[in-house]
């Protein structure tokens, strides 16, 4: 249904007007599923598992 | 109405008219703003959502060189006849309405016929917050949030005090939108990369590619029109086709 409006509407109201202040200032998104840094246990043991094993020595003669 | 369905319907509005814009600025015809406006079947709604595109209508004339047509100019003006702007601007969120009003008012008064649009209701005087608003942020989040919720204002021939200090801010400007991406805030991130393309294209050197973060925003972003027309407007600025 179309309506042809001819005349200026009423001033929003004080409602209506905050309504619109809050979309003019949305802020960043609050939901994030950004991966986080989380503390692994036992991760030095980990580590040390990557860590290269230790030279073997030259045998004296 | 509650304060939550009128921020719906001023939300679905305000998509109706920035897909209007939209295909202005890919290069349709005109973009109509009377013709929606004038057969809305709520008008007050329909004249706050030319309120929240605010300057973003004024695309298509900066970009492109299309005309303001005098129709499209007299809603403008009716919006704001609606939704008068707050007289002072003391919290920070009446500072960031206060430089989007500036801003539309300011395209209003340049580009549009004089008879159509009514002295005194859309603003023309800049606010004196724009280094509040930027300059004061104590961190780069503040800043690139701020940035973000002003990015109206990046459209060329505007210019003004916000532009000219995120143009300073090429740093905060880069890490707020590698911030944004890494959050998937994809509507932040468009806003950023606006801005990001508002200043490579007036010449500042940029940390970061804004044509690489572009197409990457346009294939995780979604299609929502407002985040389209930020999208839509950084291609036009960077001259890389298509809008």
């Amino acid at each position: 249904m179309f309506v042809q409006h001819t005349s200026l509407p009423a001033v929003a109201a004080a409602e209506e007007r905050s309504a619109l202040e809050i979309l003019m200032t949305e802020p960043e998104a609050g939901v994030s599923d950004v991966p986080r840094y989380v503390e692994m246990p036992k991760a030095l043991l980990l580590l040390k598992l990557k860590l290269s094993p230790p030279l073997p020595k030259e045998p004296k003669d | 109405m509650n304060g939550e369905r009128l921020q719906v319907s001023l939300t679905d509005a305000a998509a109706e008219v920035a897909a209007r814009v939209l295909g202005a600025v890919r290069g349709a015809e005109d973009i109509g703003l009377a013709d929606y406006v004038d057969t809305s079947a709520d008008l007050k709604t329909a004249l706050g959502a030319v309120r929240l595109i605010g300057a973003d209508i004024f695309a298509p004339h900066l970009l492109l060189d299309r005309p303001v047509h005098h129709a499209d100019a007299a809603v403008i003006t009716r919006s704001f006849a609606a939704f008068p702007p707050a007289g002072q601007a003391g919290t920070r969120r009446q500072q960031v309405v206060a430089w989007r009003d500036w801003a539309t008012g300011r395209l209003l008064a340049c580009a549009a016929d004089p008879a159509s649009a009514e002295p005194g209701l859309a603003p023309t005087a800049a606010p004196e917050t724009a280094t509040a608003l930027l300059d004061g942020a104590k961190t780069w989040q503040e800043w690139s949030a701020n940035a973000a919720q002003l990015s109206p204002l990046a459209l060329p021939g505007l210019g003004g005090p916000i532009a000219a200090a995120v143009f300073e801010g090429a740093r905060p400007l880069a890490r707020g939108v590698t911030r944004a991406l890494l959050r998937r805030d994809f509507v932040t991130a468009a806003r950023l990369i606006r801005w990001m393309a508002l200043s490579s294209s007036s010449g500042v050197g940029q940390p970061l590619d804004p044509a690489l973060l572009v197409e990457r925003v346009r294939l995780y972003g979604g299609t929502g029109s407002r985040l389209s027309l930020d999208l839509a407007i950084a291609r036009r600025l960077l001259r890389s086709e298509p809008a």
